[in-house]
């Protein structure tokens, strides 16, 4: 054991006295991580902070009832830009732009051909008749096929209709109690803004509320949300870089005939073996480590079970190492050797769910990328921070990783030993 | 008592290729190694020796045979043979990133040495090649000739009993040519170092060994002291003539096989594309027939080229066994 850990002290301290590697494991991965988690954070945020869309409204009621259903419409989506504006002060930066012009149906279809606008309402004529009446009202949103936001607008119109139908139909009833009881006119104001104040009340408290949240929110809230991918997604595949390169040590290592000169030594195969494999495995350790250490500095937390994190850590990195001792079987040349590691790498991660969530693929493609590595450890690191998961939840993972370690190892050992008695 | 550092008992090792025959590399070698000498195996490149100093050394596994260094097996226990021997790769087998402090102290601590012993050893060893005051540059900064001399500081650390050297002096200048050699008698000298020696520089055999080995297409075809290989052949001079002549009149080869009959041997050879006719003698004394052969070339009126006169030597002995020449 002292013989193999000698061998791996000094396989790492070749390592490391390349200077190059620090950029390799530290600075690369790194700026990957954040750049990738800090744009998967901005694509989620997206709806919130792109510019409102603006919404010609052809109010041919115009009055006070339109212009109240039109508050209400602001009320549920204030990201929304109605034009023209209630209030000078809803539009401050003038984005309607419509400056005196009156607004007329024709006006805004030109607006919304020349892509001015994202949709155009048309409050009908009738409009607080039919709301007077209690009849059904039928609003028009128009909008170019091309615009991906107006599915999003259509269902916020929906959700302010249902709050101003709610409103008219608590004021219709106050009326027939007024009527009915003999109200005097004072009262039936009160009352009138009563309703009114209470009815804006329950939409501002409402009382089944259904509130918007998830385990990662509540795990790592000070985390943008993509660095929950883009951490264990990057610092896996930059394992993935790190320890497979161990193909290409043997070949330069018999070329430059020191693994020969470690062979006439007093040592067994196995030690030689042993000592490189498991320098290369704590290169990766430390990838891990670096890429982990640098996810918690900025607010991302893997659970708070400790020895599964470490588990499924040191599964990952056996099976990935094995990988690489397996690969150093198959080629002869370190031109062969590089190829093949960095197809496998950029098969693997990308397959695996290192660059992208598998929940957005395919169910088939989901299944087949679980031939890599990746996407086991990946299962588990976000059990890990999103569920909070423990060793129960993450011990398939782990099994899954150690088995590949164990069959891509003994593939190579028996490759090895074949190949030496040749 | 054991009179042999090193026995080689049927060594063998046989290529299997995918499309062709299997390549024979070594065929069935024997041979021993006394302690304290210098035991050189001498031939072309690719006649075997590499191979036959990988079996011995345990870095590759023999496909029939075996060899005993210093009575442990080295297929059968590897690990004692190792401690036991040491080796000088014709590669510079050493971590060009790392200074020959740290390749040596890595090396040592692989043979059990430590502490201050390691030390000491590493400082004697460095003080021997001459490489004290270039102990913490990287071997990458290094001439050729100095990495071979770090090269064999590596084989040497740990004191083996018998150190291998495969073609150490391939690649490097003159000088640093002379200071190994040099070396490698003074360790054989000094410490009674056994040393294995492998090259294909005659000159360097002749210089150098106790006892030579030839070999020849996996073969061992001669085995003994450069005067015990010499005797094998009749010691007999060897005298190349050259000729510009593309071909030899008929009249003068009649002359010339009369002239110099049995035991003597004359081969002529001509070549029209170089314009040229080389005639060799071999014969005891042939020195003495040499003014006989110049008369008979002057009488026909020939211009001679050159003239080369050798005494018996491995090229010779070797020209001898296989009808070739040591450096085709």
């Amino acid at each position: 054991m002292q013989r193999t850990l000698l061998v791996a002290l000094n396989e790492l301290r070749l390592m490391l006295s390349d200077r190059s590697i620090w950029v390799n494991i530290v600075i690369v991965p790194l700026i990957a991580a954040f750049a990738a988690g800090w744009a998967n954070s901005t694509l989620s945020d997206a709806d919130d902070t792109s510019a409102a869309p603006l919404i010609d409204v052809v109010d041919l009621a115009a009055n006070a009832d339109s212009q109240s259903f039109q508050r209400e419409i602001l009320a549920v989506q204030p990201r929304l830009q109605l034009c023209p504006p209630l209030q000078p002060e809803d539009d401050p930066e003038d984005r309607c732009g419509l400056q005196a012009a009156s607004l007329d149906y024709d006006l805004a279809l030109q607006r919304l051909r020349d892509e001015q606008i994202a949709a155009i309402l048309t409050i009908e004529g009738d409009f607080s008749e039919k709301l007077q009446a209690g009849e059904p009202i039928t609003l028009t949103l128009q909008a170019s096929d091309a615009n991906l936001e107006v599915d999003s607008i259509a269902r916020g119109l929906q959700s302010a209709a249902a709050r101003f139908g709610t409103l008219r139909l608590a004021l219709k009833w106050n009326e027939r109690l007024s009527t009915n009881f003999q109200l005097d006119a004072q009262t039936k104001q009160q009352l009138e803004q009563q309703v009114v104040a209470r009815n804006q009340a329950l939409w501002q408290d409402p009382p089944v509320q259904i509130a918007k949240s998830s385990s990662e929110q509540r795990l790592n809230a000070g985390a943008l949300p993509g660095f929950s991918q883009s951490i264990p997604g990057m610092g896996s595949m930059y394992v993935l870089f790190c320890v497979l390169p161990l193909s290409q040590s043997f070949i330069r290592d018999r070329k430059q005939w020191t693994l020969q000169r470690l062979s006439s030594m007093p040592l067994r195969t196995s030690q030689i073996m042993g000592g490189k494999l498991l320098a290369y495995a704590a290169i990766g350790l430390l990838q891990l480590l670096i890429v982990f250490g640098f996810g918690m500095l900025l607010g991302l937390r893997f659970g708070s079970d400790l020895l599964a994190l470490l588990l499924v850590v040191f599964s990952f990195v056996a099976a990935i190492t094995a990988l690489a001792l397996f690969i150093s079987t198959l080629v002869n040349t370190e031109q062969q050797a590089s190829s093949m590691n960095l197809l496998l790498t950029l098969l693997l991660a990308p397959l695996g769910g290192a660059w992208w969530p598998l929940d957005i693929v395919p169910a088939w493609m989901r299944t087949v990328g679980h031939i890599s590595p990746i996407a086991w450890a990946m299962d588990a690191y976000k059990a890990m921070i999103f569920r909070n998961a423990g060793l129960a939840a993450v011990w398939l993972p782990i099994c899954v990783l150690s088995a590949m370690a164990i069959v891509f190892f003994s593939i190579a050992v028996l490759r090895l030993r074949r190949s030496q008695s040749a | 008592m054991q009179s042999y550092l090193l026995e080689a008992h049927g060594l063998r090792k046989v290529y299997k290729r995918a499309k062709a025959q299997p390549l024979v590399a070594v065929d069935h070698i024997d041979l021993q190694v006394r302690p304290g000498e210098i035991f050189s195996l001498l031939g072309p490149n690719g006649a075997g020796k590499t191979t036959t100093i990988s079996m011995l050394c345990g870095l590759l596994k023999p496909s029939e045979g075996d060899a005993i260094i210093d009575g442990y097996s080295i297929t059968r226990q590897p690990i004692a043979a190792k401690q036991r021997l040491g080796i000088v790769p014709q590669e510079i087998a050493l971590y060009d990133r790392f200074s020959p402090l740290r390749n040596l102290r890595f090396f040592g601590k692989l043979y059990g040495l430590r502490g201050a012993e390691l030390d000491k050893r590493i400082d004697e060893i460095l003080e021997l090649v001459d490489l004290s005051d270039r102990r913490n540059d990287p071997v990458s900064s290094f001439s050729g000739g100095m990495k071979r001399r770090v090269n064999i500081a590596a084989g040497l650390l740990h004191r083996p009993a018998l150190l291998f050297m495969d073609e150490p002096t391939v690649g490097i200048d003159p000088q640093n040519r002379r200071r190994v050699l040099d070396l490698i008698k003074y360790l054989r000298d000094q410490f009674g170092i056994t040393i294995f020696y492998t090259s294909h520089l005659m000159e360097e055999v002749q210089e150098l060994s106790d006892r030579i080995a030839i070999v020849d297409h996996g073969r061992l075809i001669a085995l003994g002291t450069l005067r015990e290989l010499v005797q094998q052949i009749g010691e007999e001079d060897r005298i190349t003539l050259q000729l510009a002549q593309p071909e030899l009149p008929p009249q003068l080869r009649s002359q010339l096989l009369a002239s110099f009959a049995s035991p003597i041997r004359l081969d002529i050879h001509s070549d029209a594309e170089q314009m040229h006719t080389i005639i060799q003698m071999f014969a005891k004394q042939g020195r003495k027939l040499l003014p006989q052969l110049l008369q008979i070339i002057n009488d026909a009126d020939l211009e001679v080229q050159s003239i080369d006169l050798r005494e018996p030597d491995l090229e010779a002995v070797f020209l001898s066994l296989t009808g070739r020449q040591l450096r085709d």
